[in-house]
């Protein structure tokens, strides 16, 4: 098929395009206010931990010169904090630099590090050492460094706004956020990830990388933030022969998918409380809906709404909910397999596409759907299942794979 | 900070572009501004991450075909009923008629051809931009240019 650009086709529009008289740029300040808005509302949880904190400041530097090799096994670097002792603890190669940092005030068993492969001395912006998570100055910094900066802190008593689903630990680099660091001229990038653990926030990882920096160190940096432990966390995941395992202590189950796919790290739908949403994971990023309305709506019950909208033709998807309610005669125990119902178009749940009470996202989707309730270790779920009209077979496969995976814990009591 | 100067210049530059493709798009002067408004504001949102022209512009443009996706979908929402009309082109003012054609194509035939032909985005960009598959795109190329040939002949025929 001739994908060759249609000049003459071009031609017109771009008739019909240069008709537009060209944009006002008054909404310049407009586009600023809210773009500004959009990056202030990811770090405000951040700058306001910062703020408050004045914690009392002492480090202890722990060179390690001398130790050149960095041993291939990960067991045998060093263990720097406890997870008895201080809640966490960290392995970290044994050439590279410790820099002990204070704990905060209000945690003061939880002390913070700053770790680095360059011969570097982090000082706050005052000259001496950085108090509780005060901003480190960077200046010297060698262009080939990385460094890592994990503070820990306690209760706050403040209101950070919408909690978030504990974090999924092993840490990866993906799992970051890039921070903006236009204030060192050639300095280091930074990213950060605010943790949560037990519903509460934890600490912040941050991840410095040189301009300069060799990807085998920064291979060794990813390594050691991958090998953060935090105590209580909740969920994790284990990755072995190309597929993952996500645990999840709070919502008591544990799932296994193929590369190419991803959890979503928030609830997609969190104004839905009976039945609730306890996993959602697909082959494309997931959108959290902000209301009912905000998306697709294909079924009586609402099901990820935004994430659905962004679903293409080669796409799967799968959301999993749990009843709040008692386990009544609707939910039939678990299938030996999951796999598509008896229907001809699931989509509709099962329901003939001219229903009139069909709600009109229903009608043209480049996705077909599966509803079905179950129950399993005594607790009702409701499992949706999407798989994009050109899915490959293996993408097929996977997908009830993912949903055969799922293993729970019974209900407590 | 991020370089708001350098963010403020491409602005200036890109900004009729985006708006131009999104109306093509969206067949709506004004919607398309918010759209561009709202791709632009991510855009600064994520500005010092993204490096080059190149990458900006193809942000911008996925973010505003993204929106323009949203937009069109409530809209189809809210008017319950309503149908895109497939008419022929009667008006004589060309104009008029490749409006209409334009509306009468589905959403993502439109894109494809406003990303390819009109704003000449490579066949893998455009897919890129709409996350799907380059196949699926010249499926949809073929399809949108073919509904669009009538149009093509007016114009010529006016000329």
């Amino acid at each position: 098929m001739n994908d060759a650009r249609d000049e003459a086709l071009g031609a017109v529009l771009d008739r019909e395009a240069t008709r537009i008289e060209s944009a006002p740029i008054d909404r310049l300040p407009e586009v600023l206010r809210r773009g500004s808005r959009r990056r202030a509302m990811r770090f405000t949880a951040i700058a306001a931990a910062v703020a408050v904190f004045a914690g009392v400041v002492s480090w202890v530097g722990l060179q390690n010169e001398g130790r050149e090799t960095i041993p291939a096994n990960i067991i045998d670097w060093d263990t720097f904090a406890s997870l008895e002792d201080n809640g966490w603890s960290v392995q970290v190669p044994p050439p590279w630099r410790i820099q002990s940092l204070p704990a905060c005030f209000n945690a003061p068993r939880r002390i913070g590090v700053v770790v680095t492969n360059a011969a570097f001395e982090f000082h706050g912006p005052q000259g001496g050492s950085p108090h509780c998570d005060e901003r480190l100055v960077f200046a010297g910094f060698p262009r080939d460094g990385v460094a890592f900066r994990f503070q820990p802190w306690g209760e706050f008593g403040l209101d950070f706004g919408r909690k978030e689903p504990d974090t999924l630990f092993p840490l990866s680099p993906g799992s970051l956020e890039r921070e903006m660091t236009g204030d060192i001229r050639g300095g280091p990038s930074e990213s950060d990830l605010l943790l949560w653990v037990g519903g509460d926030t934890f600490g912040i990882v941050r991840r410095y990388v040189g301009p300069e920096a060799s990807p085998e160190d920064v291979a060794t940096l990813d390594r050691m933030i991958g090998s953060l432990r935090v105590r209580g966390a909740t969920r994790w995941i284990e990755a072995e022969g190309g597929l993952t395992t996500l645990h999840d202590e709070t919502s008591g189950f544990a799932v296994t998918y193929p590369s190419g796919w991803g959890v979503a790290d928030e609830n997609l739908t969190p104004w839905l409380s009976s039945p609730g949403e306890i996993l959602s994971l697909g082959t494309f990023p997931l959108e959290v809906s902000t209301d009912p309305d905000d998306g697709f709506r294909l079924f009586d019950a609402p099901v990820a709404p935004a994430a659905l909208e962004d679903m293409m033709s080669d796409d799967a998807f799968v959301s999993l909910q749990e009843s709040g309610g008692r386990i009544g005669p609707f939910f039939d125990p678990r299938p030996e397999r999951f796999g598509p119902l008896e229907c001809e178009d699931a989509i509709y749940g099962c329901r003939p596409s001219e229903d009139p009470d069909l709600p009109d996202d229903a009608r043209n989707v480049p996705f077909r759907g599966w509803w079905i309730p179950f129950q399993d270790s005594g607790r009702g779920f409701y499992l949706f299942v999407a798989i994009g009209n050109e899915a490959t077979p293996e993408l097929r496969e996977e997908v009830w794979a993912v949903a055969d995976s799922l293993v729970f814990d019974p209900v407590a009591g | 900070m991020p370089d708001r100067a350098g963010f403020e210049a491409f602005y200036a530059a890109h900004l009729p572009r985006v708006v131009r493709a999104c109306a093509l798009v969206l067949l709506d002067r004004g919607d398309a501004e918010d759209v561009a408004a709202e791709a632009f504001a991510r855009l600064w949102s994520h500005w010092g991450q993204i490096h080059g022209e190149d990458h900006a512009g193809g942000y911008v443009f996925k973010t505003a075909m993204h929106l323009c996706s949203k937009r069109r979908r409530r809209a189809a929402r809210e008017v319950v009923g309503t149908v895109p009309q497939r008419s022929r082109p009667t008006d004589p003012d060309a104009r008029v008629a490749v409006v209409d054609a334009l509306r009468g194509l589905p959403l993502r035939q439109r894109q494809s051809v406003v990303l390819r032909d009109w704003a000449g985005f490579e066949t893998s960009e455009v897919a890129r931009m709409l996350g799907t598959k380059e196949s699926t795109v010249r499926v949809h190329l073929a399809r949108g240019r073919a509904a669009l040939r009538d149009v093509l002949t007016v114009e010529e025929r006016e000329r």
